[in-house]
């Protein structure tokens, strides 16, 4: 019986068989990952006294990538005071292949911080109202936080969190709440900018 | 201990399906089956896995810091490991805790290894150990139908419903009054046979054999499920009203529980990331209230992560809500986010979910291939 078996010696049945990846693991150069962590409102702002705005959801944009897979699935409801609305949408852009050149353009001018007309150029982030009754009215932006990447290429972390702020749509000078975000590029960032830089100086 | 890579044919008898930060596989949703045994039972800890095999093997793998797998203390295991330590005595189940692991063997015997600053070994001490050592209370005189291991509690349930709990006391998770670490098992009667119980990180609960709910523990956020004159007493199990038929089931997570009756699924505590699954309005609620997607379902099984849920309906179909960080809620490959209601694992539609663990940023799932024919038959509702 199996009991009689010494244990030591039947190492030979104990084969874990693991199923193969179906595609080869791509390096992470190839690609980013931007999270929408979660958005707090400040409790005197304006938005958090609007009765009009119900329901929250937090997009950004990244030339290449359709505007539809950069936004949170959920839209959540408005905070109550102090609360911290949890999306926890993490994206995975990648930047491989002659297709996706448009973004490694992008992540080349937001590491630079401007592009080539010397503009300013961030990460922009928008929150959205997204009203309940959705045949009476529309979504409309409510605020928007800006990321700086060009430190990204300094930082020895990878995963860079950020608590960014969130400015109002009417008036940038007014913050009304604060957008916690997370990237994942320090591989990426690095090999674009040195291809980037290595076709420059040809 | 070999491993091989095969094709992604998985056989009648099952494979293993990880998600989320396992630390198999690094992290990448895979899967794996033994090549002459089969998956018996899975239980997963806050970052460590453990697998009891039909032939009463006992694999492991994820974060070992404590000791939890039971194979010296070290780096984290990366491939399911089997303990080798226990020689010819056969595994029946095992449990997890945050970080330490119990487990029950053919023989009767009850074994603990891993993290102990609160006694949750039950070894009458507050030491860690490496290695798996016996309990000696048990002495294989008590038949264990069910073992459950929290943050720092443990738990042992009899065939003939006695309690035996362990461990961690500083908010009344071991549903005593007195001291705030119990080193040895302790037995919890409330003078009625008990048929299920679950450990979280800070709270407990279990069912009785007449199906009432009780819970007891820290008492924030509504986990227990209780009004809030009666908060005061969490140190005491205090049965739970408001649920509608005789309770099954019960899990409780981190801030969280979810609890089966023979008509509705309740959740009730902090559902900040989803986890309550009451859609994008609710995200917490002091009393139960039923999930309204899963009414119309009949469902067998239900778990909670630390911050996740996991059910499985009576087709064998399984339903994640919560946390998706690290895609542990099995709904995509790359990109991930919080759900609010349960959604269906669109991954598992040809397969019969057999059992899921859910631990603090990972989950495991066994399920076997459905026979061809009835693949049509299955749907949503
Ligand atoms: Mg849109
Ligand atoms: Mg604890």
């Amino acid at each position: 019986t199996a009991d009689a078996i010494d244990p030591q010696s039947t190492d030979y049945k104990d084969i874990i068989l693991v199923v193969k990846p179906l595609v080869p693991e791509k390096p992470p150069s190839s690609m980013i990952r931007v999270e929408i962590m979660s958005l707090t409102l400040n409790p005197y702002s304006e938005v958090m006294g609007d009765s009009a705005v119900q329901r929250l959801f937090v997009e950004f944009r990244f030339a290449g990538v359709p505007p539809e897979e950069t936004e949170t699935p959920v839209s959540l409801r408005k905070p109550n005071q102090g609360e911290e609305l949890y999306y926890h949408f993490s994206k995975v852009i990648h930047l491989d292949g002659t297709e996706h050149a448009e973004r490694r353009d992008f992540l080349y001018m937001l590491l630079d911080g401007s592009d080539s007309n010397g503009d300013i150029v961030r990460l922009k982030f928008t929150v959205v109202s997204d009203p309940i009754n959705e045949d009476e009215e529309e979504c409309h932006d409510v605020g928007y936080a800006y990321m700086d990447l060009r430190p990204l290429l300094r930082r020895a972390e990878d995963k860079a969190e950020e608590t960014l702020q969130v400015l109002d749509v009417a008036d940038e000078e007014q913050v009304i709440g604060a957008l916690r975000v997370a990237i994942e590029a320090k591989d990426a960032a690095r090999t674009v900018h040195r291809t980037k830089r290595a076709k420059e100086i040809q | 201990m070999a491993t091989e890579e095969v094709e992604d044919q998985v056989p009648d008898s099952g494979a293993l399906f990880t998600f989320g930060k396992s630390k198999f596989a690094e992290n990448i949703p895979s899967k794996f089956w033994l090549k002459n045994d089969k998956p018996a039972h899975i239980s997963c800890g806050d970052e460590h896995t453990v697998l009891v095999t039909g032939n009463g093997k006992l694999y492991v793998f994820g974060s070992n810091n404590w000791g939890q797998l039971g194979l010296e203390a070290g780096s984290a295991i990366s491939k399911p490991t089997c303990v080798k330590a226990l020689k010819s005595e056969k595994v029946v189940f095992a449990s997890c805790g945050r970080n330490h692991t119990l487990l029950y063997t053919e023989q009767g015997k009850l074994y603990s290894s891993g993290g102990n600053s609160e006694g949750q070994l039950g070894l009458g001490d507050t030491s860690g150990r490496t290695s798996f050592q016996e309990i000696s209370f048990f002495n294989t005189q008590y038949k264990i139908k069910q073992l459950s291991a929290g943050s720092n509690t443990s738990a042992a349930l009899t065939v003939d419903g006695k309690l035996f709990m362990w461990g961690d006391n500083s908010e009344g998770q071991l549903g005593l009054e007195k001291e705030a670490i119990y080193s040895t098992p302790q037995k919890i009667d409330i003078g009625k046979p008990i048929s299920w119980i679950s450990c979280g990180y800070y709270h407990s609960a279990f069912v009785t054999q007449d199906g009432e709910l009780y819970t007891f523990g820290e008492p924030e956020n509504g986990k227990l499920g209780l009004p809030s004159d009666k908060l005061k007493k969490h140190k005491k199990p205090q049965r739970v009203s408001g649920l509608s038929g005789k309770v099954k089931i019960v899990s409780c997570g981190g801030e969280h529980t979810i609890a089966v009756t023979e008509k509705e699924v309740y959740t009730f505590g902090l559902g900040q990331f989803g986890q309550l699954g009451h859609g994008t309005f609710i995200f917490e609620t002091q009393l139960p209230k039923a999930v309204d997607v899963l009414t119309k379902k009949t469902i067998l099984y239900v778990t909670c992560g630390e911050n996740h849920t996991a059910v499985i309906t009576d087709k064998g179909l399984l339903y994640t809500f919560g946390d998706g960080r690290h895609g542990k809620l099995g709904l995509g490959e790359e990109n991930f986010t919080n759900q609010f209601v349960p959604i269906l694992c669109s991954n598992f539609l040809k397969f019969t979910v057999q059992s899921v663990a859910c631990g603090g940023c990972h989950m495991l799932v066994f399920a076997t291939p459905r026979p061809k024919e009835s693949e049509m038959m299955i749907n949503d509702e």
